[in-house]
């Protein structure tokens, strides 16, 4: 024993430091890297989970050219704050620095200089699931004022009239609507509420008990809320999520395979917020000129959300890159403002093309316009960065022609919206929240018909026998069966008198206590008869 | 203690008529086995019950659930079998035997219950991870290769996590060369040299133990990132891991060197051992596999930690290896970065890297474990 356990202790060591030197030979290995091309210098980013996805496609894609930019998404909040505390190089954001935020702290870039850059566009999509007859409705359209009932608390069930009419007479069914929010400071909250109190005031305001925007909306009624777009996308997905909306990126439902709300325009038509959609309604952004404005160069969106085209899609927005423009900046070197030069020109100009894919939107020449105007102020701070060669005619942007800015591409190639998306007509067959890189064409209206297998009623197996026989238990809704036809999507509900869903519960626990009671009652009774003859017995 | 007891009692014969009331035999040289009644072990027929009971329950509970009850759902299916299942033991039990066993059934099936679900959740826990994890790290490139140049949508045959399990491993290795002599010395300080003071630090190493770590976090960005102006580095969050570690460790190495018998430090000091001699060559010897133990608790709490490093590390996607050049990634940081963006690859590359993190962890114990061994030759 003794001598043995010398020994196996020396083996074990010897097995250990082996462990420790291969690990520490992989790091080597892993370590040696070829150095980076001499004119960039690291730099590093924070800001947005928003933008999160598509930064890090554009950083994948510069790291080839030996650029090394690093972003973490914390939060637009997070990223303001970190970019004014000079903590990172550039931050980004979907709101502009509130001057004073939520909580009554202090929300500005302190001294330092900055400029606000529209880095890439994208739509506030929203996701629900509803499910009629065991299937997920995959066409919702709503017009903006019932969104905003609805999140206000005021349209509290599916089968709302307003809801109905979005629809053109489809009747969801009767289920609580439960809007699901965002618990965290949330850059989506603020694009969603400066909506809202841009075109609802009369609804948000005295729901909001403020004027103007928040990052945390207020949690009221049946709301529930999660933080962060992935909960709130998981909570609207998961089973017991029968009955829930939420605001969310586009990227998120797409990922999940769940759909989104068809909004209305002012031109009249419910559209998805697919890439040209949001594309097609931001060429009416307009960026504040007014350089006393404490909001100077940030966005005014209001262009956008009663934009007249067709195929805008009204809740349309974009994020900024907060670029640190002061020639005195302790941060910054001339190496890393060429760096952030040359990855900011790749992104609005080539990266755009990517955006479509991941659910965001391209820049439309408006914004990129804007953007060139703010990278430049890079090169003014430093003449020795190399703006040369990197202007807005040489962009090779998918939403405009590079060299020839007169040209509008992106009204040719954004495909128009179906006929049945109109109001008042429809509504469609086709899914939404479907792979955003693949457009259909304009007015492709094919829907496979399903024959007139159409009107399956609700879950209630017990129920659908008495529809035929008795029609006057239900209560069908006439113009949906017809339209029902051509559809592939949606069955349509038929709400039974007799088949209420509090009765369900009602009846299926009495059937339950009376199967326990039969199950139970002879072994409990013959229990209770011995002890009783035990005990008489004994007595 | 009641067998001592019985013993006594047999040896005098006043106290074995007086104070013995059981029917049972009380000696242990006079018992026939058979007679001795077994309390641990079950018959056929209990085993038979049992079993029945759990397949009437779990047939019951399909009825409820899903003909006649709206509740679809594992977890609702396996409550309502556990409330069937519990209640018939009970009836099955009372058909034949008395109160004091069904209430034994009863309390033994809820123990064994509650046993089952910590070991479900555990086993759940581990297997989903590795199962979820597995596509990602059958990939050599996952575990040899960064994500330097590969975007989101990248097929899981490109880039790997070789970047954020290197920043692991470096910024826990510094935390751990901060916190061990930091935490040890601070425990030996309140046990081996005690006074008034020693009791206030013991208050604040307890206090601290429950700190959120975000503020750990919070407290290295303000102070070592905002205030000196240190880049956002591997190092700022050793530190912040520090932080979060330091209380663990000082206050588990602790009460490990206060169960050190005294009579030893006695020995040793009446030897003519100075007092750091004796903590040297006594108490921390005698303490090796409980301190190993604190330092495990503490590499635990350090390495899983996303909130102190999300504010003071920076998410590289490329390898670092010198902690003081700039941002570092790290595996926790990895996964929570990449599991919430929604891409679908990403999440399989986050579930990979969970997976590695749990097989680090058990890699970094196992060591721990063996190198702090007692050496059986030495005592």
């Amino acid at each position: 024993m003794n001598t043995s356990a010398p020994h196996t202790t020396a083996r074990t060591r010897a097995v250990l430091t082996a462990l420790v030197a291969l690990l520490s030979a992989a790091l080597l290995v892993m370590s040696a890297r070829p150095a980076q091309a001499v004119a960039y210098a690291q730099i590093e980013g924070s800001g947005s989970t928003w933008s999160e996805v598509i930064l890090q496609q554009w950083i994948s894609d510069v790291d080839a050219n030996g650029m090394k930019v690093t972003y973490n998404g914390g939060g637009s909040s997070q990223g303001r704050k970190a970019f004014g505390q000079n903590v990172t190089d550039f931050g980004i954001s979907e709101i502009p620095y509130q001057g004073k935020d939520e909580f009554g702290a202090v929300d500005s870039a302190g001294s330092r200089e900055f400029a606000y850059m529209p880095i890439i566009a994208g739509g506030t999509a929203f996701t629900y699931q509803v499910k009629v007859g065991g299937k997920l409705v995959k066409n919702l359209r709503l017009s903006g004022e019932t969104i905003a009932k609805i999140f206000t608390n005021q349209i509290t069930n599916w089968n709302d009239a307003a809801i109905t009419k979005d629809n053109n007479g489809r009747v969801l069914p009767s289920l609580p609507i439960v809007p699901v929010l965002r618990s965290d400071g949330s850059g989506t909250t603020a694009q969603f509420t400066t909506w809202l109190d841009k075109m609802f005031p009369s609804i948000w305001q005295p729901f909001f008990g403020k004027t103007g925007l928040t990052s945390y909306f207020p949690r009221k009624g049946k709301a529930i809320a999660a933080a962060g777009s992935d909960q709130v996308m998981n909570t609207i997905a998961s089973s017991a999520g029968n009955g829930t909306i939420g605001y969310v990126e586009y990227s998120y439902p797409v990922n999940k395979k769940y759909p989104v709300v068809k909004v209305l325009n002012k031109a009249g038509y419910y559209v998805e917020p697919t890439q040209y959609n949001v594309a097609v309604a931001l060429t009416q952004a307009k960026i504040n000129q007014d350089a006393s404005s404490p909001q100077y160069l940030t966005s005014i969106l209001d262009g956008v959300y009663t934009s007249g085209d067709k195929r805008s899609y009204p809740l349309s927005s974009y994020s900024y890159m907060l670029l640190p423009t002061g020639a005195n900046d302790q941060r910054m070197t001339t190496a890393k403002r060429q760096t952030l030069t040359d990855f900011m020109f790749y992104s609005l100009c080539e990266g755009q093309s990517k955006a479509g894919a991941y659910g965001y939107s391209s820049l439309p020449l408006n914004l990129v316009q804007a953007g060139f105007d703010q990278l430049k102020k890079l090169s003014s701070a430093d003449p020795a960065v190399d703006f040369a060669n990197r202007d807005v005619t040489k962009c090779n942007n998918p939403t405009f022609v590079a060299g020839d800015l007169t040209k509008n591409k992106l009204a040719e190639i954004a495909p128009q919206p179906a006929a049945c998306d109109k109001q008042g007509a429809g509504p469609c067959g086709t899914e939404t929240g479907t792979a955003p890189t693949t457009p259909k064409p304009a007015g492709d209206n094919k829907a496979t018909a399903t024959g007139g297998a159409a009107p399956v009623a609700g879950a209630d197996p017990a129920a659908t026998a008495p529809v035929a026989a008795d029609p006057e238990t239900g209560v069908a809704a006439p113009e949906a069966e017809t339209i029902a036809t051509d559809q592939t999507v949606t069955a349509v509900p038929t709400e039974l008198v007799a088949g209420r869903a509090g009765d369900t519960k009602v009846f299926g626990s009495l059937a339950v206590i009376e199967l326990l009671a039969i199950i139970l009652a002879p072994a409990v009774g013959a229990t209770y008869f011995k002890r009783r003859v035990r005990r008489k017995l004994g007595a | 203690m009641t067998i001592e007891l019985e013993h006594a009692a047999s040896q005098t014969p006043v106290g074995r008529t007086a104070t013995l009331v059981r029917s049972e035999p009380a000696s242990n040289d006079v018992v026939d086995d058979a007679l001795r009644r077994q309390l641990s072990t079950t018959t056929a027929e209990q085993r038979f019950e049992l079993a029945g009971c759990w397949i009437a329950a779990a047939a019951l509970s399909w009825l409820v659930c899903a003909r006649l009850m709206p509740w679809d759902g594992t977890v609702v299916f396996v409550l309502v079998t556990f409330v069937v299942g519990v209640t018939l033991i009970a009836v099955i039990t009372s058909l034949d035997a008395g109160r004091p066993e069904v209430s034994d059934r009863l309390v033994s099936t809820v123990v064994h219950s509650a046993a089952l679900l910590v070991g479900v959740a555990l086993a759940s826990t581990i297997i989903f991870v590795l199962v979820q994890g597995f596509g990602g790290m059958v990939h050599v490139n996952t575990w040899v290769d960064d994500m330097s140049g590969v975007g989101p949508r990248d097929p899981l045959d490109r880039g790997g996590i070789a970047h954020a399990i290197v920043g692991s491993l470096i910024e826990i290795g510094i935390a751990v060369a901060v916190t061990i002599p930091l935490g040890i010395g601070t425990a030996i300080y309140m046990t081996e040299i005690g006074g008034r003071f020693a009791t206030i630090v013991r208050t604040i190493v307890e206090a601290m133990t429950a700190l959120p770590s975000i503020v750990a976090g919070l407290f290295i960005y303000t102070t070592l990132i905002v205030g000196l102006g240190m880049p956002r580095s591997g190092l700022a969050a050793a530190m912040a891991l520090s932080v979060m570690m330091l209380p663990i460790i000082a206050r588990a190495s602790d009460v490990v060197l206060r169960v050190v018998p005294g009579n030893l430090r006695e020995a040793s000091l009446a030897l003519g051992a100075s007092r750091w001699r004796t903590v040297w060559h006594i108490v921390l010897p005698t303490a090796r596999p409980g301190l190993a133990t604190a330092v495990i608790l503490g590499v635990a709490r350090g390495i899983g930690e996303t909130s102190p490093v999300l504010l003071t590390s920076g998410t590289a996607a490329f390898m670092v290896t010198d902690p003081t050049d700039g941002v570092m990634n790290s595996l926790p940081l990895f996964i929570f970065s990449t599991v919430r963006s929604g891409e679908p690859l990403y999440i399989d590359r986050a579930y990979a890297a969970a997976a590695i993190l749990l097989l680090l962890v058990l890699i970094l114990f196992v060591s721990a474990r063996l190198l702090a061994r007692p050496r059986k030759g030495s005592r």
